[in-house]
């Protein structure tokens, strides 16, 4: 075993791991150069892509919702005592569907892929005779937006006085910095804390951690921010590297993940687990959202129609998606399919589009909460 | 409603923080009032000190400013100097007063040095010169008063030369050294 993990923090990150692949990586001790990282096409614009209808609803069926994995995902306060209730059984279904519907809408605030954003900083003023006065630079936030409507940041004024007299737009570092001094997020520092630091990163991504780091990720940084992209980017790799996509599934992380590895035609891997894991409808919203972005028209271009869910369909799409794997993975998937077809496959389509109906009555259900 | 007959409203700075540690609020109230008391609203804040990356912040309801300024309330000169250094406003005429005043110590600073600097020059010349003539006094006496000139005015334009760069780089070097010195803006 060459990982720098303890004999107790090896078992107890062996028992986290969802596959055994991943489990198989653990024992051997990972090797970097087998690895390729994937590269993010630039001649796609990713975020019109990502916020379509279409490509969000797909996003959150292949998420679903599993409250199990949430309630353990909770961070650890102070334990409370259980509740017990005796319950008539229409109030049940109002509790389970008002957690379902939680659930969902914090899915549907997953973090948008969008590019990194752009420096802005333009001149506005030049009085070189104020600059005997200034010693430091001045840093200066309108904070007239708490009286207004518009609360975007990148409506809010920051603009900064320099040394020599200038009068600039502020940079981004110094719009963040001051947009947090003025409008605090919570859970958000000024100065980025060692957690983000490669090491620190590393140690929790060993642990399996993932959905974790995201979110505080997530609250620490825009998702415009390059750091984020950085990040997400290294977390996706690993999890990639490792095909621990399970961990992430039913979590917000899952949809940019997935579209994230579209992107990048490193969709394979993806696809592989869920036809493991008999997810065979999710396996077609899948293939149909890949083809979608990578179709010739990119944004224009509308989703192809959702066809009924039932073999002779998944079968063409298949073939239309297994033109392009060659080689190993062509002999791959062929197997999988094979083996899936001797199974039974329209009952499992039957079990998944059960388990889908399920969600979807649940979310339908009139409460009084949400 | 006037709290006291005659009350004005003022836009001022009130600070709050600790001892050697100012922390300005910018505040409407009426003009009787206590510095940091009894306050109308708040409309920003500026602090005075450097954050670690070196600047200092200013934070101001421009919404808010703006309403106070139509209806005419008095606004302080060091309220007005901010907003003239911040944009909103033209520039005080007082900053520019300040600026010359600062480019005038840092002259006056500069002179002092340069005197200093000479005389230690001269005293350090004047040392040498008597540790030569001490050494080699006969020999001195003995050479005739021309070759005497030559030499010693070469030396003379020779170390005036080096003095000048040398200076320059010594005041620079004091300049800085009193410029982080001072608690002040010089």
């Amino acid at each position: 075993m060459s990982c720098n993990l303890s004999k107790a923090a090896f078992l107890q990150t062996f028992r986290k791991l969802s596959c055994v692949h991943s489990q198989l990586l653990l024992l051997r001790g990972v090797h970097v150069s087998q690895f390729k990282p994937p590269v993010v096409p630039t001649d796609i614009d990713p975020f019109p892509l990502f916020m379509e209808e279409g490509v969000q609803t797909i996003l959150n069926d292949i998420t679903g919702i599993d409250l199990k994995k949430t309630a353990l995902l909770q961070p650890k306060k102070l334990p409370l005592k259980p509740v017990l209730r005796a319950v008539p059984d229409k109030e049940l279904k109002r509790l389970q569907a008002d957690s379902f519907k939680k659930e969902r809408s914090k899915i549907e605030q997953r973090p948008p892929f969008m590019r990194a954003r752009k420096e802005i900083s333009r001149e506005l003023a030049r009085n070189p005779e104020i600059a005997p006065v200034m010693t430091n630079n001045l840093l200066f936030i309108d904070t007239s937006a708490f009286t207004r409507s518009e609360r975007a940041n990148k409506d809010k004024v920051v603009v900064v006085r320099d040394t020599e007299g200038t009068l600039r737009t502020a940079t981004q570092e110094e719009r963040d910095r001051a947009i947090q001094i003025a409008f605090p997020v919570r859970g958000r520092t000024i100065f980025p804390s060692s957690f983000f630091k490669p090491e620190n990163l590393h140690n929790a991504l060993q642990r399996c951690r993932y959905s974790y780091v995201l979110d505080k990720v997530c609250v620490q940084y825009d998702p415009d921010h390059p750091e984020f992209l950085r990040i997400t980017k290294e977390i996706y790799d690993y999890i990639l590297e490792r095909m621990e996509f399970d961990a992430l599934r039913g979590t917000r992380h899952f949809g940019s993940m997935a579209f994230y590895l579209s992107l990048c035609h490193r969709e394979y891997e993806l696809v592989l687990d869920m036809l493991e894991r008999k997810l065979i409808v999710d396996v077609m919203d899948y293939i149909r959202l890949h083809r979608k972005i990578h179709s010739q028209e990119g944004s224009k271009g509308s989703l192809s129609k959702p066809l009924g869910y039932d073999k002779k369909n998944f079968e063409k799409l298949m073939g239309l998606y297994m033109k392009r794997i060659t080689g190993n993975r062509k002999k791959q998937a062929e197997k999988m399919v094979e083996s899936l077809l001797e199974a039974g496959l329209p009952e499992i389509i039957k079990e998944n589009l059960s388990q889908r109906e399920l969600i979807d009555s649940y979310l339908k259900l009139e409460t009084n909460v949400y | 409603m006037k709290p006291y007959p005659g009350a004005k409203l003022v836009v001022r700075m009130a600070r709050y923080g600790c001892t050697n540690r100012p922390f300005y609020q910018i505040v409407v109230t009426w003009n009787r009032y206590p510095r940091d008391r009894k306050i109308k609203e708040q409309l920003g804040f500026y602090d005075r000190l450097p954050n670690l990356t070196g600047e200092q912040v200013l934070g101001l309801n421009l919404d808010r400013i703006r309403h106070h300024f139509k209806h005419g309330t008095e606004f302080t000169r060091p309220v007005l100097q901010l907003l003239g250094i911040v944009g909103y406003f033209p520039i005080h005429p007082y900053t520019l007063v300040e600026a010359k005043r600062i480019t005038r110590r840092r002259e006056e600073l500069e002179q002092k040095l340069k005197e200093k600097y000479l005389e230690e020059k001269e005293e350090e010349t004047d040392k040498i010169v008597q540790d030569e003539s001490d050494q080699s006094g006969e020999e001195v006496k003995s050479e005739s008063v021309d070759i005497d000139h030559s030499p010693s005015t070469d030396n003379q334009t020779k170390t005036v030369k080096s003095d000048v760069t040398n200076l320059e780089e010594a005041l620079s070097e004091s300049i800085t050294i009193a410029k982080k010195a001072s608690v002040l803006k010089i």
